[in-house]
């Protein structure tokens, strides 16, 4: 069977994000007041395994161990079907 | 006596090699390129890792590069102390991202690229890389723009309290915790620091301080023998 997952990858607070400071001043300078603006990422992968619990097991490792980085980053998962 | 013998690591991306290599056998060395995929025991005095930008940065600086089948080869190559290793910028970002040295390289706090010459301090005067360095302070070029060391306050008393700070900055251009420029394993067989030694190591080039240090490692192999 195939499971499908988002990973959600998100900075830690205290990590600074350029992409989001930039979008911050861009979208306060087109009239929109934003209090802060914060970039991730999303990774959406496809896992065939025997049941959903093996499917999760693999997922947490994989985002765990390849797809953030835990001095920088937190990560979520998200089961989709 | 025949000369230390170094291997400079090739990722695609990387793109400080020919310097390292060169700067390497300007200091010494008998040196040899190794391709990221080389799957056998690494028979060298010295490990270069160096800077670039491996698999194009693509999901973290360094963090594709963890991966290669090189990287397992140079992890037992530490744990058995069969020589030493030096991963400057891109090659110090898969250090960390390999868990060879603690915590992280994280955007600059100016969100720039920097590429200037700067003033660090040599703070660790003991360690293989570092004792045999005639001056306090060396001006070397940086150039990154996710060179902001990071890591737990946990962590970062245990590179104070056990010395593990090999380089500090003088005036801090990234943002890094406690200047930190450059740091130490526990063996005090890795090194992993930010600015590039091997695009200083002749006077044509800056002042060729980046040479004391390969030089103090040079050194160091010479007198071990």
């Amino acid at each position: 069977m195939t499971f499908n997952f988002k990973v959600l990858i998100s900075l830690k607070d205290g990590i600074v994000d350029p992409q989001g400071q930039a979008v911050k001043k861009v979208l306060r300078r087109s009239g929109f007041y934003i209090e802060n603006v914060r970039f991730g990422k999303i990774v959406s992968i496809t896992i065939d395994a025997k049941d959903k619990d093996e499917a999760r097991g693999i997922a947490v490792s994989v985002a765990k161990d390849v797809l953030s980085n835990p001095v920088l980053e937190n990560y979520e998962i998200v089961m989709e079907n | 006596m025949c000369n230390p013998t170094a291997a400079v690591i090739m990722f695609p991306g990387s793109n400080c090699d020919h310097d390292a290599l060169f700067a390497l056998k300007n200091a010494g060395f008998d040196v040899r390129p190794v391709w990221h995929d080389y799957d056998q025991e690494l028979n060298a005095d010295l490990i270069f890792i160096p800077g670039g930008f491996s698999y194009g940065d693509y999901l973290r600086a360094g963090a594709l590069a963890k991966f290669s089948k090189v990287m397992n080869n140079i992890k037992r190559f530490v744990d058995s102390e069969r020589g030493l290793v030096i991963g400057v910028c891109n090659g110090f970002q898969i250090l960390t991202e390999a868990g060879i040295l603690p915590g992280a390289l994280s955007k600059n706090k100016n969100l720039k690229f920097i590429c200037q010459d700067e003033k660090i301090e040599v703070v660790n005067k003991k360690s293989p890389f570092t004792k045999y360095i005639s001056k306090s302070f060396l001006t070397l070029p940086i150039a990154h723009s996710d060179g902001r060391y990071v890591i737990g306050d946990q962590g970062y008393e245990s590179l104070e309290s056990n010395r593990l700070i090999a380089f500090k900055y003088s005036d801090n251009p990234n943002g890094s915790m406690g200047n930190i420029a450059g740091i130490l394993n526990h063996k005090l067989n890795v090194l992993g620091m930010m600015p590039h030694p091997e695009r200083n190591s002749i006077p044509l080039l800056g002042n060729s301080d980046g040479l004391e240090i390969l030089l103090s490692v040079r050194r160091y192999l010479s007198a071990k023998r």
